[in-house]
């Protein structure tokens, strides 16, 4: 999800972290399979890497899409900074499809010297943490939040904005949890009625603060695992030392219209359900369309940037 | 004679394991509903039909204009293909491994499971804990089975439809003019 809204909207946006993930329409990949088809094999582990994620043919359908006005423009893209990660014990999504990712965000013309992809740690398919109550760093087992020595949260803002301050130690502020149905005008968007921000006091008393918001992967969100993912990963603490809000939308597992069993962001379609050609990657998709407005609503800022732990 | 009827004590062991199959069950009742919803062949074909259409629009792809004969094409698409195979071949040896080990120790699993037991109950509480996890595995192993065959599928559909379109790729002029 991280890919989608950071190129549909890239007019607002100056950086992405991506862990685990493949790379923007991979659902879209080969046309005689199915998006789903797509999502849980090409996207995810396929069988070898000649029928990974198709990256030219993605490159061509982002190309179109920004020519029509859906998505922004490729050029603003250009002067970002990209964090891009694969665990080499990650077997849920595997290393081949992330190396797509790289290759699709160099071939819409990021420069190499903008991307940190780092794809040398002994990870499972996971958040990385320093925190040893985590999960141990090779495995992929819930919550998907591992202890490798270091706080991703950090490395990916220092990679996004540069030569942060380092984490705080305490919080100016509680973490907000608001309403989110107030910004969804769709059915079926899996999304949860309630979200989560933290804004810290400098921000709250007027300062202009930059947003990042944070996606959590599947069977994240806190309908299943709590506050784990928006309180224990990091980021509110890098929020307080820096200045910048964080936004934390919410998804949640669905059996039946839409189909979403592992509460996973929309990266194949579930959210237009019944439609062979749904739209979950332009500007006007449902879920992008609702994170967007929860977006402006924190605005005032002078620029966003978009982080991913994993889809 | 009356038959005398009492309450009897169910064994703490058996009522937990009896809680287990009814948990697994709706589980799978669970499981089930999700598979429907999953399965929409209406929408599917109409979303493989718009995508290739798609496709072909964007590519200019007509069967005339395709070069079959592209010898660098068609090597490259051999040799794909082999890879597929072989990849194939694997993850099937690596399904049916996995359900052989999990038949050979099914025995051993319920013997292992019945030691101990006291009672009557017990015996049947630890038949029961035994057989759940067995049928556990084997629904692991068929799960496995089922996302295989899933990986396996979209890899020939992807390796059709990039031979296909390597094929009738333009050929650049050195290429036209190689021995």
């Amino acid at each position: 999800m991280t890919s989608q809204l950071y190129v549909a909207f890239s007019d607002i946006m100056v950086g992405a972290g991506i862990v685990a993930g493949g790379p923007y329409l991979c659902a879209k990949s080969w046309s005689d399979n199915t998006l789903m088809e797509n999502a849980t094999t090409t996207c995810m582990d396929p069988l070898t890497p000649s029928v990974g994620p198709n990256t030219p043919s993605l490159v061509r359908q982002t190309s179109s899409l920004a020519s029509s006005g859906k998505i922004g423009t490729l050029d603003n893209l250009k002067n970002d900074r990209i964090y891009i990660f694969s665990g080499q014990n990650d077997d849920t999504v595997t290393t081949t499809v992330v190396d797509q990712t790289y290759k699709f965000f160099t071939s819409v013309g990021v420069p190499e010297s903008s991307i940190k992809y780092d794809k040398s740690v002994d990870a499972g398919h996971a958040l990385i943490t320093n925190s040893n109550t985590d999960t141990s760093c090779s495995l992929t087992k819930a919550p998907y939040i591992n202890d490798c020595n270091f706080e991703q949260s950090a490395v990916i803002l220092n990679q996004i904005y540069s030569d942060l301050k380092p984490a705080a130690d305490q919080l100016s502020s509680p973490i907000i949890a608001f309403d989110q149905s107030e910004f969804i005008d769709s059915d079926n968007t899996s999304m949860s009625d309630t979200a989560y921000a933290y804004v810290p006091a400098a921000c709250q008393n007027g300062k202009s603060c930059p947003i990042h918001v944070v996606f959590h992967g599947c069977k994240q969100g806190a309908a299943v695992i709590g506050d784990k993912y928006y309180a224990q990963t990091g980021y509110n603490q890098m929020a307080e030392a820096n200045d910048f809000i964080m936004l934390y939308p919410q998804v949640q597992p669905s059996n039946a219209s839409p189909l979403n069993p592992e509460g996973c962001w929309d990266f194949w379609g579930y959210s237009s359900p019944g439609d062979p050609d749904p739209d979950y990657f332009t500007n006007n998709a449902p879920q992008l369309r609702a994170v967007h407005k929860m977006i402006s609503r924190l605005a005032g800022p002078r620029s966003a940037s978009a982080s991913l732990t994993k889809e | 004679m009356d038959a005398i009827t009492a309450d009897a004590a169910i064994d703490p062991k058996l009522s937990e394991a009896l809680k287990r199959w009814n948990d697994y069950a709706s589980e799978s009742a669970q499981n089930v509903q999700v598979l429907f919803e999953a399965i929409t062949p209406v929408k599917d074909t109409l979303q493989i039909a718009q995508q290739i259409t798609d496709s072909l629009q964007r590519t200019h792809w007509t069967p005339t204009g395709t070069n079959w004969v592209n010898p660098s094409a068609l090597f490259t698409a051999y040799q794909e293909l082999a890879e597929i195979q072989l990849a194939a071949l694997e993850k099937e040896s690596d399904c049916y491994i996995r359900f052989l080990t999990t038949t050979l120790g099914t025995g051993k699993q319920i013997t292992e499971a019945m030691q101990g037991a006291s009672s009557p109950q017990q015996f049947l509480a630890s038949y029961l804990d035994a057989s759940l996890n067995i049928v556990q595995q084997y629904q692991d192993d068929a799960s496995k089975q089922a996302s295989t065959l899933s990986q396996i599928q979209s890899a020939y559909s992807a390796w059709l439809q990039k031979t296909l379109e390597s094929l009738s790729a333009k050929t650049s002029p050195e290429d036209a003019t190689a021995p």
